[in-house]
């Protein structure tokens, strides 16, 4: 049955891009390289931005293609489901289209099917209309999908922020508002690498490394202030009251992008109103606790294997709290300190 | 009491750091952590111990009152079940009698048990359900 929905719907696609055109773009994403194959345009121009810095040549024989269109634009009807109204689970995932070769769901918000048949290395997104995609997906688009893809290797998506020298980085771990923004673009600010912001991809084995997944920046637009240079390049200025401002570092902080990193640490930031900041030792299960809340209920079908990489990774590395102070030019100082061997 | 437990997995993922847990149900959006004795008790229900098993093995660990730390050891259990986090096990009793992974040197005060429960993840999950579709089958964008 999902086969059968899969090959229905990429007929779909195929048609559209007979319709609209489309262009094809690769990148390289967990030493994996993913072909992303469009119909029509309207979808690339939210896709690509984001994943820009991973772009890499065009190869035959890619690890995994991703078939991108929408029905607006390019003109075309989508295979009907085959699964009832009520087969929608919590998250979106679609009963009885998810198991070890197919995953599936209907994402609440976006409103965009993902599918993916790791047999034959191929996934769907598609959307109904291309201009209702929220901002926020084009921020982290194909989440989901490199989730699914790395579900059976030592891989993981997280809900974490990276930076980084020449001999590492560190993992920034928290919800939303603790403060990982702040601080990977203070970093940024001050020379050091940059490999997300939001969501990054951890390797737990053979060693510890963090992989870019997004060269996007969302910044409340209140903490814009504190970044001025970077106010010319917010994507999205015209609705900063209802959004987060966007930037896309691809064109303005190249050098500064780094494509991953080995990892030496996990650092938990904590806001505290003090001046000085400060690393603190903190348990494992700080960090699992900063790190995986988050990761599995923001992730379709992420559960116990998603929970044990957090789990292996923080077992592997060790933790820190990093007490934020408000003087934000020490906060790399700090960083570095630690990534150069000095006190922690 | 011979009735003993075990971790509602796959519903529910947990992990043991010497004597912190933390506990999520992946089901209700909410996550849990639990220390000190509570830790204890908790591994004593992943190795199988009953009730009276816990009660000797917390009151062989810690100083106090064996009535009081029944309890206390009572009350968090039907926590524990409450939040759905374990469920009855199947199968033999353990004969194992030790709930921590350290003996001490010196028995230290009972604290009753306490759950921490965090719900700040939970709106993940409660976002509309899909219940409306289209005349194309696909769900419609929701206001």
């Amino acid at each position: 049955m999902p086969a059968t929905f899969f090959s229905r719907a990429k007929n779909v696609f195929n048609e559209a891009r007979a319709k609209a055109g489309g262009d094809d773009h690769f990148i390289s994403v967990g030493g994996d390289r993913i072909k992303l194959s469009f119909a029509g345009t309207s979808l690339r121009s939210m896709i690509v931005p984001a994943l820009k810095h991973l772009m890499i040549e065009p190869i035959s024989s890619p690890d995994m293609t991703v078939f991108f269109w929408d029905s607006g634009s390019t003109g075309t009807t989508m295979a009907k489901p085959t699964w009832s109204w009520d087969a929608y689970g919590r998250k979106g995932e679609i009963e009885g289209f998810n198991d070890d070769r197919f995953q599936t769901v209907f994402q609440h918000g976006v409103n965009a099917l993902h599918m993916l048949d790791r047999e034959e290395r191929q996934a769907l997104y598609w959307v109904k209309f291309a201009d209702q995609l929220p901002y926020w997906e084009k921020s982290f688009p194909m989440r989901t999908l490199i989730h699914w893809w790395f579900r059976f290797r030592p891989l993981q998506p997280m809900h974490a922020a990276a930076v980084g020298n020449q001999t590492g980085g560190v993992l920034l771990a928290g919800q939303s508002g603790s403060g990982k923004s702040t601080t990977a673009l203070t970093c940024l600010e001050n020379g050091m690498l940059y490999a997300g912001d939001d969501y990054v991809l951890a390797q737990v084995e053979p060693q510890p490394y963090v992989y870019s997944l997004y060269n996007t920046v969302k910044l409340e637009a209140d903490n814009l202030a504190r970044f001025p240079h970077l106010s010319s390049a917010v994507s999205n200025p015209e609705r900063l009251g209802d959004e987060k401002a966007m930037i896309f570092l691809s064109e303005m902080a190249s050098c500064q992008l780094s494509r991953g990193f080995p990892l030496k640490a996990i650092f938990i930031p904590r806001i505290t109103g003090r001046r000085t900041t400060e690393l603190k030792p903190a348990s494992p299960i700080a960090a699992l606790k900063a790190l995986a809340p988050t990761t599995v209920f923001h992730l379709p079908s992420a559960g116990q294997e998603a929970f044990f990489k957090m789990r292996d990774l923080t077992k592997k590395l060790p933790a820190y709290f990093l007490d934020l102070g408000t003087e934000l030019v020490q906060i790399p100082k700090v960083i570095s300190s630690f990534l150069d061997g000095g006190a922690k | 009491m011979k009735e003993h437990f075990r971790a509602n997995t796959p519903k529910v993922v947990h992990e043991v750091y010497e004597d912190e847990v933390i506990i999520i149900n992946l089901v209700s959006g909410h996550y849990y952590s639990i220390d000190l004795v509570g830790a204890d008790v908790w591994n004593g229900i992943e190795k199988g111990l009953d009730l009276d098993a816990l009660v000797a093995g917390i009151a062989d660990k810690y100083e106090g009152d064996k009535d009081q730390i029944k309890d206390s050891i009572i009350g968090f259990i039907e926590q524990l079940k409450v939040e759905e986090l374990i469920v009855p096990a199947d199968g033999a009793l353990s004969q194992v009698t030790s709930v921590g992974a350290k003996s001490q040197p010196s028995k230290t005060s009972f604290e009753a048990p306490r759950l921490n429960k965090y719900s700040d993840m939970q709106e993940l999950l409660l976002l509309d359900p899909i219940h409306d579709v289209d005349e194309t089958g696909w769900p419609n964008r929701s206001s």
